[in-house]
């Protein structure tokens, strides 16, 4: 019984606490040292002398935590309701606001990225049109979320809505990429870690490390809060204030 | 290369230094918030345990 | 099991037509989204051929996202959804039932009055055509997603905008083949069968799930 021992919230709390300060080192170091690498060891002059692919940084780690965070959102929602374990729900609802400001960040960078690179804030690619539909699913989530009372029906509504969303999420994914079915050439997009020159692409890697870092820091102290919100009038809770 | 060089950034300064900025913000704003809920939680408990400690003693 | 699914699709249907208006409310709000556009954009007759099938796709869209809410509310004011969760008969049936009799209701007098946007557009017949024979394909689909964003958010405040805001990004993939057919056999004439081919299979594959899930979404909104 020694892992199920930490599904209890009760037990899971003092965990989370352990863990909280250790993963916000890890996210300090690691963002602190791939923003390091990327901005100083790089070449200082790329083939087409733009200075600008320092927004990939940010942009990269933000737009995998995204999706990254969407994905756990949707697992911790399918194991709550298979299990029906109380904390895997808090586990998905924590999940949500920091995987939405992670896209959002993400969609903020690429919309930049767009301005430098193509010339216009907003451009219908693909790649942006969906962060910005995996927006509008972060913000269905996080609105059915709210508009639940009942916290039960709020974790195994808003469950279902995650796990609806996944499923339609790949048709989307192809309707957006290949619009047209008659000349839609290549759906795969090759993808764009090819020609990335390595120190770049390290960087962007320590840094995406120290996202997904800072991520865990965040939803585990979320996650703290929901269960004391939960648990308040519990005897354990009450004991917690008195040391 | 000098700072003022590294600021300007090849010209994209604001740009690359601007989402900088922005997630900095929310990645500083998020925990914050956080925590203040955090203590507000724990001295909500602090009060519930006061109450029932005077209910307890009439 | 069939003469269930009958039963409550002859219910449906039958208060549904002792409310007659409510069914013209959905069909005239279709007809002023698309007579609003021209009104909004111009009346250059290229340009709203152009615009036509969109136009008439996101005016679908909105009126079959307008339409759900009554799908569940009545059943669900007056007890009935209850009953229906204790029937002996596997709810995805009756679900698929009510589904049903919503689309009869809201979906295809759409698509019957799909024409009236081809005139107002100047669209050829041919087009017209195609647009009813998308929307034929398409507005089950909407009918059946938005079922289950309609069982999730049953009952709660502001129920009507929290499912556009739930379903609606789930509606792209119909929006994008059911105006892109329309367009490319417009314009480009070219073949739309790769369009007919993927939203056919959109529509069996929320044939299969979206009933379960709405009963799935049920129980966890009535429990």
């Amino acid at each position: 019984m020694s892992l199920f021992k930490y599904s209890a919230p009760m037990n899971f709390y003092p965990l989370a606490g352990r863990l909280i300060p250790l993963f916000w080192i890890a996210a300090l170091l690691l963002i602190a040292f791939g923003l390091y690498w990327g901005f100083f060891e790089t070449p200082y002059v790329l083939s087409d002398q733009k200075q600008y692919y320092h927004i990939l940084f940010v942009h990269v780690a933000a737009s995998w935590m995204g999706m990254w965070l969407y994905g756990m959102m949707v697992f911790w929602g399918l194991v709550g309701l298979i299990f029906n374990t109380r904390l895997s729900f808090m586990m998905a609802k924590a999940t949500a606001v920091t995987g939405a400001l992670m896209q959002l960040i993400a969609l903020v960078s690429g919309a930049v990225w767009g301005k430098v690179s193509w010339g216009t804030w907003w451009e219908w690619d693909p790649r942006l049109t969906l962060s910005l539909i995996l927006m509008f699913l972060y913000i269905g989530y996080i609105a059915l979320q709210s508009a639940i009372d009942d916290p039960r029906r709020a974790d195994k509504a808003s469950a279902v809505l995650a796990l609806l969303g996944s499923a339609v999420l790949p048709v989307i994914y192809y309707s957006v990429n290949c619009p047209n079915p008659n000349e839609c050439a290549s759906l795969h997009q090759e993808s764009s870690f090819k020609g990335v020159e390595f120190n770049i692409l390290l960087a962007m890697l320590v840094t995406a490390l120290g996202f997904w870092a800072y991520s865990f820091a965040t939803i585990l102290m979320r996650v703290r809060n929901i269960i004391l919100e939960r648990e308040i009038n519990t005897q354990w809770v009450a004991q917690l204030s008195k040391n | 290369m000098s700072i003022s060089e590294f600021l300007a950034m090849g010209g994209y300064g604001y740009y690359v230094w601007g989402i900088m900025l922005l997630a900095l913000v929310i990645m500083v704003f998020e925990p914050m918030s956080l925590k203040q809920q955090h203590q507000r939680l724990l001295q909500r408990i602090k009060r519930n345990n006061r109450l029932q400690q005077k209910g307890r003693k009439r | 099991m069939l003469n269930t699914f009958f039963m409550i699709l002859q219910r449906d249907v039958k208060l549904a037509l002792r409310r007659r208006s409510e069914i013209f409310t959905v069909l005239f709000f279709f007809i002023i989204v698309v007579s609003l556009f021209p009104l909004g954009i111009g009346f250059d007759e290229k340009m709203l051929q152009g615009i036509a099938p969109g136009v008439a796709w996101i005016a679908a869209l909105l009126a079959s996202m307008l339409a759900l809410e009554r799908l569940f509310e009545a059943d669900y004011a007056d007890g009935t959804l209850e009953q229906m969760l204790l029937a002996p008969q596997p709810l995805s049936v009756l679900v698929f039932a009510k589904i049903t009799a919503h689309w009869l209701l809201t979906g295809l007098p759409l698509v019957l009055v799909a024409p009236v946007v081809g005139l107002l557009y100047h669209l050829e017949a041919e087009t017209v055509g195609v647009m009813m024979f998308m929307l034929l394909l398409g507005t089950p689909i909407l009918s059946m997603i938005g079922a289950i964003g309609a069982a999730l958010t049953l009952g709660l405040r502001g129920g009507g905008v929290l499912i556009s805001l739930l379903i609606l990004p789930l509606y792209l993939p119909v929006l994008v083949y059911g105006s892109g057919a329309v367009y490319e056999s417009a314009l480009q004439s070219g073949n739309i069968e790769p369009h007919t081919l993927l939203l056919s299979a959109f529509l069996l594959l929320s044939l299969i799930f979206a009933p379960w899930a709405t009963a799935a979404a049920l129980k966890i909104s009535l429990e």
